[in-house]
């Protein structure tokens, strides 16, 4: 019995030591005391930037304690830009908006602060705050297990159809499966009039996993390209045949010329983020009734890629400014403010009480505005694999596929040529 | 009605080759800025018709857009830029930059033509090398310069890194060896000395090479675009060419309004440079370099 009790003795003496009881090594932060500037470089212009301003105000003057001031980098491409010369001088700000891809990259010299202290902080998030989060969007932001994002302005793509083109030639949905739309583009074209224009990287690549494909042959630790696989051809080819018979087209060079072909009626449908709602409402105004519809599905169902941005904070920043930073973010994706946001953006709320919300009444009023968010709580929505080179990556793929949707080259020979590319920045980081 | 003699028909003949190489090229760098004007006074749904409208069609009011002073029909909303402060930010930069190009340039040229010192060879041929350098390569390190004076987001991170340049020094030390010997002798004997002899005389007669400089760099200052927005975080410093930016959406574009945007700030460059360019021939040729 006394030895026992020793060994019990023993045993809790060790916990202790250990840190388990009473001294943890890690204790949980206490609330944000003092007060902080945080700096947040985005990439939001437009309506979208004037929403970020509204929110990010109402913050400012809801508390004392933090206040954030936004600045606009440009376009996503040259926040990065800003961002890797800012990081390299040791100057970065205190939180940015981040892709995936672009954090795995910040990542990869250490730079970004794991949230997880600022969540379980006193004034962060509760447990049931944690679980309203979308799982998809809270899975993606991790990278090598640490919590270095936090989802912000999500979105994914939807096909934009022109009804009263599918009225006049007598369909009555829109497709719901690859088949129907390829079938739909053949009933639709016309003089003048293409049923779509060539397909953007993000779709084709939603397309190769719901055929059962992949980009790699690993996709937890890429390694080697596995894309121009018998599934990566079978799929480039459905558009290949499409473009030859003429019922689609090449999408042109300029910047969102497929969107602007859709708002002067030269195409009948459009694949894009359902965020380019803001922009087309306005030019089509009454010319045509338009609507969303759920990204088509394949053989093995509807897999949408989500894109949209993240937030990271700056591990550079002092722990009370990352803290103020994050109670920031906090706000931003608390229930009333992402739902505020979906509606000011038409980005998808964060959470699923904002969901439900918003399911009362605004996406009673906007349906097509519900269309991407509810995909995401069908489970239809996912995240393919990010990486420091995948900018390089993706500019390799979209190349060689823009040559097999001109003609310049086969299906076959073009994805090799990607392949090829893509193993060669995988080899060299 | 006239009636072109031989030597005028045989002149215009000989004239006519260069005029097939020049007249399509000319075109070639023309047809950008009318393809911009195009667009400008254009709408949506013209933009990417095809066959292309290739005239004006006359909607000037989506400059009014641009400016902020009409509704965008795109959005229903009116376009919020401070155009007159990033105007005000572009010259200032602009004047600044090129005011102190055109003093270190003359000073550093004229040295380099005119004075004798130890390593002078040396000295110049680094100088030259920097010429190689591409501006990509020097940002971190200038960022990190700049940061440690506490100069990020002010005017002088987007004046002071551009103050000296290897092409000025170069032009002006080119010009400076034209120059007679005999003026520099004949000022000494006046009593002149190096300064003197430099504002006195030796730069009224560089107007063209100084002119040069000077619209050569007012124009860069003027396009920077890169550098002012990883500098600058405030729209109070920000120049004109980072407004542009307001125009390109993470999901959409007007290339409309964009391009109206863009022919507002490229206007005021290139009528400088329709009064100025006459003297960039001179300029060149005056420092004794020929094509």
């Amino acid at each position: 019995m006394a030895a026992k009790r020793l060994i019990a003795l023993a045993g809790a003496l060790l916990v202790m030591a250990c840190g388990g009881a009473g001294t943890p090594q890690n204790p949980k932060l206490g609330a944000l005391s003092n007060k902080v500037e945080v700096t947040f470089w985005h990439a939001l212009s437009g309506a979208l930037e004037g929403g970020l301003k509204q929110i990010t105000e109402s913050y400012n003057t809801s508390q004392s304690n933090v206040h954030v001031t936004l600045v606009n980098k440009g376009a996503y491409s040259d926040l990065r830009k800003a961002l890797l010369t800012a990081l390299a001088a040791g100057s970065p700000p205190d939180m940015a908006q981040c892709l995936e891809n672009h954090a795995a990259k910040y990542n990869e010299s250490g730079a970004l602060a794991d949230m997880t202290p600022y969540m379980n902080a006193a004034d962060g998030l509760t447990d049931s705050d944690k679980k309203d989060i979308f799982p998809v969007m809270f899975n993606d932001t991790k990278v090598q297990g640490k919590s270095v994002m936090f989802p912000f302005n999500k979105s994914t793509t939807v096909l934009y159809y022109n009804q009263d083109m599918f009225a006049a030639k007598g369909i009555s949905t829109p497709p719901a499966t690859w088949e129907e739309f390829f079938a739909d583009a053949q009933k639709l074209a016309g003089p003048g009039v293409v049923g779509a224009e060539s397909p953007p990287l993000d779709t084709w690549i939603s397309m190769l996993y719901e055929y059962g494909g992949k980009l790699y042959e690993n996709d937890s630790s890429p390694k080697k390209a596995a894309f121009n696989s018998a599934v990566g051809l079978k799929v480039t080819q459905l558009w290949v045949d499409a473009l030859k018979a003429g019922y689609l087209k090449p999408v042109g060079t300029a910047a969102f010329a497929d969107q602007v072909d859709f708002q002067n009626q030269k195409t009948a449908m459009y694949i894009s983020t359902q965020v380019s709602y803001q922009f087309i409402r306005g030019p089509i105004g009454s010319k045509f009734k338009f609507a969303e519809a759920p990204f088509p599905a394949g053989p093995g169902g509807t897999k949408d890629e989500m894109f949209g941005a993240n937030v990271c904070i700056f591990k550079k920043s002092a722990q009370d400014v990352q803290h103020g930073a994050f109670l920031y973010i906090k706000y931003f994706t608390d229930t009333a403010q992402t739902a505020k946001w979906a509606q000011l953006s038409s980005y998808m709320p964060v959470r699923k009480t904002a969901f439900d919300q918003l399911s009362g009444d605004f996406y009673k009023a906007n349906p097509s505005q519900a269309v991407g968010v509810t995909m995401l709580t069908k489970g239809q929505l996912f995240v393919p694999p990010f990486l420091g080179s995948g900018d390089d990556q993706r500019d390799a793929i979209t190349n060689e596929l823009n040559q097999i949707w001109n003609g310049k080259e086969d299906a076959k020979t073009g994805l090799d040529k990607a392949a090829s590319k893509v193993n060669d920045i995988l080899a060299t980081g | 009605m006239s009636v072109m003699t031989a030597g005028g028909r045989s002149r215009w003949i000989g004239y006519l080759p260069r005029y097939l190489v020049m007249v399509p090229i000319t075109l070639a760098f023309i047809f950008p800025f009318y393809w911009m004007l195009v667009i400008a006074t254009g709408t949506l749904q013209t933009v990417f018709q095809f066959p292309p409208i290739l005239y004006p069609l006359g909607h000037w009011e989506n400059f009014l857009v641009a400016w902020g002073a009409a509704i965008d029909p795109s959005n229903n909303q009116y376009l919020h830029i401070d155009w007159p402060r990033f105007y005000f930010n572009t010259v200032l930069i602009a004047t600044l930059t090129t005011l102190a190009v055109l003093v270190t340039s003359v000073l550093a040229g004229y040295a380099f033509a005119s004075m004798s010192f130890p390593g002078k060879g040396l000295v110049f041929g680094l100088v030259l090398a920097i010429y190689m350098v591409p501006t990509e390569v020097t940002l971190v390190p200038n960022f990190i310069i700049l940061k440690d004076l506490s100069w990020i987001d002010t005017y002088q991170a987007q004046i002071v890194p551009f103050a000296a340049s290897v092409f000025g020094i170069f032009l002006m030390r080119q010009f400076f060896l034209t120059l007679p010997r005999d003026l520099w002798e004949a000022a000494q004997l006046d009593g002149c000395g190096h300064l003197r002899f430099l504002t006195t005389i030796a730069l009224p007669l560089a107007q063209a090479p100084l002119i040069t400089i000077a619209l050569f760099h007012f124009v860069a200052s003027w396009n920077a675009f890169l550098w002012p927005l990883i500098m600058t975080t405030s729209e109070s410093v920000r120049p004109v060419q980072v407004a542009l930016q307001y125009f390109s959406y993470a999901d959409a574009t007007n290339p409309v309004t964009h391009s109206a945007g863009s022919l507002m700030v490229t206007v005021p460059i290139l009528i400088i440079f329709v009064f100025a360019q006459r003297y960039l021939v001179g300029g060149i040729a005056s420092t004794g370099i020929r094509g």
